[in-house]
């Protein structure tokens, strides 16, 4: 159907088509070739990458009244491209946020400086649900806390790009990029010869790099610790572990023993495990140190932390900058710790807690987006201009009680990426979670998982909510092979 | 490996093999009730049930035994323990719990049909061509699994337990269609009735087991009670014999460590088969039936010794 993209409209930025119907660079090679495809073919390839992703098993698990239920992971088939020179500075921006994160994790829990040097205030800190008293005077491997950052980042009309959260706890969505990848080689082959689309699997191996740097043992044993099958990254937490070599373990297979090392229960043996990936919340973690009541995690495993018998990675505590508050405060951060100026901006955000910033959050809850500090999954959230009078006065309600719990941002039109519906493609709203990595080195993902909100117009993109995912392309555009193709095809 | 995992491998194979029983069970006996005009629909039907001792639970809740409901039962009903659909909702499940050391391929092999046989309609089982191609195709893609698993799975601990138990589902498999396949099908009959299908009962066990040919090319003789039944239960040749099961299933628990117990107790099965008279207990359905009881009741006992060795119930740490 030649011409289909003369019709595309999009309400906001288009991370695929600048104007007009003319593609951007990165990916004039793809549209190119859907052009070349009916309506019919378009839907056979959907078909297809259903198809693949039911036989693959890729899920993801709801929870619900009648149980828990895994649910074929929503993959719409045109990708997100992103420019490879533009992915370079955004990398290069999230390798200095987290390692401005981690520095300031670690002073948090240490010698305090940037709390009496009064850049994020005390009370802030003390008051955080996410900080850990049981975490002081810890000194993970490297300093490092936040071992494994997921960041979203939205783009703005004008094309800005902007971190939106970041999320260092334990962050889920890394095998899907991969995934995602596996099902658009086996639905459209074809497409990879004529785009140069770098690879996005090199992240399990420097996951597990980056985990055998947390331990001084050679050849560690390694562990994902998951808090069992039903959890809604059950198939993450598989899919991890099968790709780093680890044993996929709950916390009723891992146990304290008198020397303080931290064992599995083998067949016949305990075997001593060195590395732990957790993705069962801090919370959960130890019934001695945290909630009793708690059967995921295990007995003893904080005091191992601590006496240095066992890495965890993220460490307990890192949730600390994990908090929407305090976000507001990482440009000053990375400012105080780098003395560099912030190269990915941060959304303006109002804090609650400051009498002067709440009245214009309440003042103007039908504009803002206003979000609960330690919430993740897109729970606890106000759109404002999508919402009901009723539910703005809950919120404002919620926040006079709580101010400090509350933050406040101007709705973002979030960019678009063309997508199938029905009918036909159309603009949908998307963000991107690049994951980024650090132990003794740091490192990003090649691009990230874009989620997209299936919706129209709609701006929730989280998987729980609706959302669906897409294939993320970092393409080459700068490279003689691609000059010549682009020749010979003209 | 972790023996909680371990363990899920060993349900995750039982199951396979259960499965693959159950479907070559319900086919071979719709062939056999072929040859059996005579036979009414409940007495025909019935010792499917009676095969795992389900007769009281099946009769409560469907008064009698025709073609559609019991292989509604045996096939769609999530209220039996035993149907084929809850065999595959145990595989889904213990597959979850070990996925991460099933080879991807055969994953995605066996996430396959576990979705065709959720799939599985009432109206495809109650038509026989239907439901014999339906099961047919379940039996060859559990076969293509076992393969798949066999030649891409690591030969480590994960893959002996997965032999132990497949060997072991086998066995008691095997014990359980000669039990009523020979002894009770033919209960309610006249003796002269029993005479003229003597030998076609003895060739439906055989089919059941995927046997028939086999002992045509290797026993050469009319198919007879005492030389089925030997060749059914003392072969070393016919994979699905309970003696090559058993010494398998040794030959497995010898490659673990502190398998003692487990070989004594398998040894105890193999001594009462070499003490056994076939030519006596074919002529004897009640003799035979406690001999394939006693058979049973050993395979528990060997059962509660792997579980007493490898799968401990978890204690704390204390």
């Amino acid at each position: 159907m030649p011409g289909r993209w003369k019709n595309y409209k999009s309400p906001s930025f288009d991370e695929l088509i600048a104007h007009e119907g003319t593609p951007r660079p990165a990916a004039k090679n793809l549209c190119h070739w859907i052009d070349k495809l009916s309506t019919n073919d378009i839907q056979i390839r959907e078909k297809a990458a259903k198809l693949a992703i039911q036989q693959m098993g890729i899920t993801f698990t709801v929870y619900s009244d009648k149980g828990n239920i895994d649910r074929e992971w929503p993959l719409d088939i045109i990708p997100r491209i992103i420019d490879a020179q533009e992915w370079g500075n955004v990398a290069r921006g999230l390798k200095q946020r987290l390692k401005a994160l981690n520095l300031f994790i670690n002073d948090v829990y240490n010698d305090q400086h940037i709390l009496n040097d009064n850049i994020v205030p005390r009370a802030l800190i003390e008051s955080s649900g996410n900080f850990r008293d049981e975490c002081r005077g810890m000194n993970p491997a490297h300093h490092v806390w936040a071992n494994i950052c997921g960041t979203d980042l939205v783009r703005s009309e004008d094309g800005t790009p902007y971190v939106l959260e970041d999320n260092l706890r334990v962050p889920s969505g890394v095998s899907y990029m991969i995934e995602n990848r596996e099902v658009m080689k086996r639905v459209m082959p074809e497409v990879f010869r004529d785009c140069h689309i770098l690879p996005v699997d090199n992240y399990t191996s420097d996951l597990y790099k980056m985990l055998c740097s947390l331990t001084d043992t050679p050849d560690p044993t390694l562990c994902v610790l998951t808090p069992g099958v039903f959890n809604s990254a059950y198939f993450e937490h598989c899919f991890l572990a099968q790709e780093i070599g680890a044993e996929l373990v709950e916390g009723r297979d891992l146990v304290v023993a008198e020397d303080g090392f931290v064992y599995m229960r083998n067949v016949g043996e305990l075997k001593k495990v060195d590395v732990i990936y957790r993705r069962v919340d801090d919370e959960f973690l130890d019934p001695d140190c945290f909630n009793p009541s708690s059967t995921l995690g295990v007995r003893g495993l904080m005091k191992a932390w601590k006496d240095g018998k066992v890495a965890i990675a993220n460490a307990p505590g890192a949730g600390v900058a994990d908090d929407k508050v305090i976000y507001s405060y990482v440009p000053d951060i990375i400012r105080y710790y780098l003395n560099e100026e912030p190269l990915i901006a941060n959304v303006p955000t109002y804090r609650c807690e400051n009498a002067e910033e709440r009245e214009y959050v309440l003042d103007n809850l039908a504009k803002l987006v206003v979000k609960p500090a330690n919430e993740s999954g897109g729970y606890g959230m106000l759109i404002g201009p999508q919402s009901s009078v009723k539910e703005q006065a809950e919120m404002a309600d919620r926040i006079r009680k709580n101010p400090r719990n509350y933050i406040g941002q101007p709705t973002l039109s979030l960019s678009t990426v063309p997508t199938l519906t029905d009918t036909e493609i159309e603009a949908r709203h998307i963000d991107l979670r690049p994951f980024v990595l650090q132990g003794a080195d740091i490192s990003v993902t090649t691009g990230g998982l874009t989620r997209v909100a299936l919706v129209k117009g709609s701006l929730v993109v989280n998987s729980s909510q609706g959302g669906g995912s897409k294939d993320t392309w970092v393409v080459k555009t700068q490279s003689p092979g691609d000059s010549v193709l682009s020749q010979q095809q003209q | 490996m972790l023996a909680r995992v371990a363990e899920n491998i060993y349900w995750l194979s039982r199951y396979f093999e259960r499965a693959e029983s159950t479907v070559r069970l319900i086919n071979a006996h719709s062939n056999l009730l072929m040859d059996l005009p005579a036979i009414d629909d409940h007495d025909g039907w019935m010792p499917l049930i009676s095969i795992n001792g389900q007769d009281d639970e099946f009769l409560k809740k469907y008064g009698s035994a025709n073609e559609h409901n019991v292989n509604h039962f045996l096939v769609l009903d999530k209220s039996n323990p035993g149907s084929l659909i809850n065999a595959f909702l145990a595989i889904q499940g213990n597959l979850r719990s070990c996925r991460d050391v099933v080879p991807k391929n055969v994953y995605e092999d066996i996430n396959s049909l576990c979705r065709k046989v959720f799939d599985v309609s009432d109206s495809t089982i109650s038509t026989p061509s239907s439901r014999h191609e339906i099961l047919k195709g379940v039996e060859g893609r559990l076969q293509a699994i076992a393969n798949g698993l066999n030649c891409n799975m690591y030969h480590d601990l994960g893959y002996l337990m997965m032999r132990m138990a497949c060997y072991l589902e086998r066995a008691d498999m095997t014990s359980r269609i000669i039990d009523v396949q020979s002894t009770r099908l033919t209960a309610s009959n006249t003796p002269r009735e029993l005479m003229a299908i003597e030998a076609q009962r003895w060739v439906s066990v055989l089919r059941t087991l995927s046997a028939n040919q086999m002992y045509r090319q290797h026993v050469r003789r009319p198919v007879n009670g005492p030389d089925t039944l030997a060749f059914l239960l003392s072969n070393t040749r016919l994979p699905r014999s309970y003696t090559f099961c058993l010494q398998h299933l040794a030959s497995s628990v010898k490659a673990l460590q502190r398998s003692d117990a487990i070989v004594a107790a398998i040894d105890t099965q193999l001594e009462k088969l070499s003490g056994a008279c076939f030519t006596t207990l074919s002529q004897d359905p009640a003799g035979l039936h406690d001999f394939l009881d006693e058979l049973q009741l050993g395979m528990l006992g060997v059962n509660a010794e792997i579980y007493k060795t490898y799968f401990p119930p978890l204690q704390d740490s204390e």
